[in-house]
């Protein structure tokens, strides 16, 4: 009985899940990452700006809503000069877009 | 769930595709279509847009090649006149974990595979291998993605031929890429040539020494620009321990090989533009150790070794035999169950984690001749679809291959390479 019980768990197991609304502040992470590594070509600069953003401004995300995509859609958006421009800057990154700073604000969303 | 009730279509779907490929690559061309109304991917982020870049760009070349080198050529060096067939198929189970417009997380499944034949008649022979790739957006219940990763790459190669004119279809809820290498081979006395043109717009070419097992092969791509795979070594030294000390000890491979991940993690870059842009690569070279049929056949230790861009182990595992399920003595269906470990980078930039993470296989059926293997964390997956980590992968592989006539003298050649 137990075996068959697996067998209807997993066969009723889908690929489906709830989202997590932090998932939108990684994904501007990874965002400000790619910009970094494809304007700099230095994947350990990349990385570090994704690790410091992650470690040093908290996520406020409280929706799953789909516009809360707009800031990655933004940041991604950026060109060669802006990123350059923008450097280490995390807060700068964040000011840029007026669909970023209501993620990364105390108890804001979009 | 509207999406829910099309997953008994899926095969339905999958055995339309060729024909609709055929029928309307117009049309098939589009960019994908927004539709979030429907639970589809957020569009613009960058997990999703670093899975099209690798789709269009990097799985195509290893897909082909693997299954020329790995399952067909060993057949074909077996003697002046061989045949040889093989399909391998893999589908990893939630490669990608995309945001979707309705709030929710959604794993996407990848399949890859396809199928390979080979003919040779005395020095000369030719080879074509098919094969697809799919990226789904379904949601369906784990059997229907299981079946549905394995099923798809063989009727997609079918198809394959027409990668020269249609490389990628999109549709709403899933992307399918083709390709396809054709080759010949030159099988001298001492050395085994080969040459063949993939259809990704690129070349490839392989020589392998039968006496030493020496072999070396790559593939050239992008007008001929980039290295995306390179591999050489020596594939087998039972040859230099005898017979005695190879039942023990078990026989030797040593290789290095290079793979080129080639993403395009840039929104500006439209969708059907995405085969021409310049994309951002990864390369990775590895030196490779392989200590097979230790013991009789028992076990098998594989070491990879990590040379750049930095020096780390990139893999390691142990397999054991644990029993074999029929009763002739050269134990023709095994269950082997493999352990171990394998590093992935941090790519943060692919949106992807690093660091160590476990591996698991349990494979039923002998290595290299057919099976099925259930497993966790394929290094091979892991470096061509970096966000494919701790994800589950299914693989069907079946190789067959026989000589058509009986050799007149002592040619043949018959050890696999690595």
């Amino acid at each position: 009985m137990r075996w068959m019980a697996a067998a209807l768990l997993l066969a009723a197991c889908t690929n489906e899940s709830d989202r997590d609304p932090s998932a939108v502040c990684d994904n501007v992470g990874y965002a400000i990452a790619s910009r970094t590594l494809s304007c700099t070509g230095d994947p350990e600069q990349a990385n570090a700006r994704y690790e410091r953003l992650a470690a040093e401004i908290p996520c406020a995300s409280t929706t799953v809503a789909d516009l809360s995509f707009d800031c990655v859609r933004a940041v991604n958006a950026k060109t060669c000069s802006e990123v350059l421009a923008l450097g280490d800057d995390l807060t700068a990154w964040i000011a840029t877009s007026s669909s970023c700073p209501p993620l990364f604000a105390p108890g804001g969303a979009p | 769930m509207r999406r829910a009730a099309r997953a008994p279509r899926l095969a339905a779907i999958a055995a339309a595709v060729a024909l609709a490929a055929l029928a309307a690559p117009a049309a098939a061309q589009g960019v994908p279509s927004v539709f979030c109304e429907n639970g589809a991917p957020v569009l613009g982020t960058i997990p999703l847009q670093v899975m099209y870049g690798a789709f269009d760009r990097a799985a195509q070349v290893y897909g082909a090649v693997h299954l020329v080198e790995d399952r067909l050529l060993p057949h074909l060096r077996k003697g002046p006149s061989a045949f040889a067939f093989a399909y391998d198929t893999a589908g990893v189970l939630g490669a990608i974990d995309v945001p979707t417009c309705t709030g929710q997380s959604l794993r996407a499944d990848l399949a890859s595979g396809g199928m390979g034949l080979g003919y040779r008649w005395g020095p000369l022979s030719l080879y074509y291998a098919g094969t697809t790739t799919w990226l789904s957006f379904f949601e369906a219940t784990m059997p229907s993605r299981i079946l549905g990763s394995n099923g798809f790459p063989i009727l997609g190669s079918l198809a394959s031929p027409i990668a020269v004119f249609l490389p990628r279809v999109d549709f709403d809820e899933f992307s399918v890429s083709a390709d396809f290498i054709v080759g010949a081979g030159l099988h001298l006395p001492f050395v085994d040539v080969l040459a063949g043109f993939v259809a990704s717009r690129g070349l490839y070419a392989g020589i392998y020494q039968g006496q030493t097992r020496l072999f070396a092969g790559g593939a050239l791509s992008d007008a001929l620009s980039r290295l995306p795979y390179a591999r050489f070594g020596v594939g087998d030294l039972d040859w230099l321990y005898g017979e005695g000390l190879v039942s023990v000890i078990g026989s030797t491979s040593l290789y290095a090989e290079r793979v080129e991940y080639a993403a395009l993690p840039e929104v500006s870059v439209a969708r059907e533009d995405y085969g021409a842009a310049p994309a951002v690569l990864f390369s990775t070279w590895q030196a490779h150790f392989a200590q097979r049929r230790i013991a009789g056949g028992l076990f098998d230790v594989h070491v990879a070794l990590a040379v750049s861009p930095a020096v780390e182990l990139a893999d390691a595992t142990l397999s054991w035999r644990v029993v074999c399920l029929d009763d002739g003595p050269e134990c023709a269906v095994p269950l082997i169950v493999t352990g171990g470990v394998m590093h992935k980078p941090t790519t943060w930039f692919y949106g992807t984690d690093g660091g160590y993470l476990p591996r698991a296989e349990l494979q039923l059926g002998p290595r290299d001749v057919a099976g099925v293997t259930i497993g966790l964390n394929d290094p091979a997956v892991a470096t061509t679809f970096p966000f494919a980590r701790n994800a589950v992968f299914v693989r069907v592989m079946f190789s067959v291959g026989a000589l058509t006539e009986a050799p007149t003298d002592d040619a043949s050649e018959a050890t696999p390479s690595e």
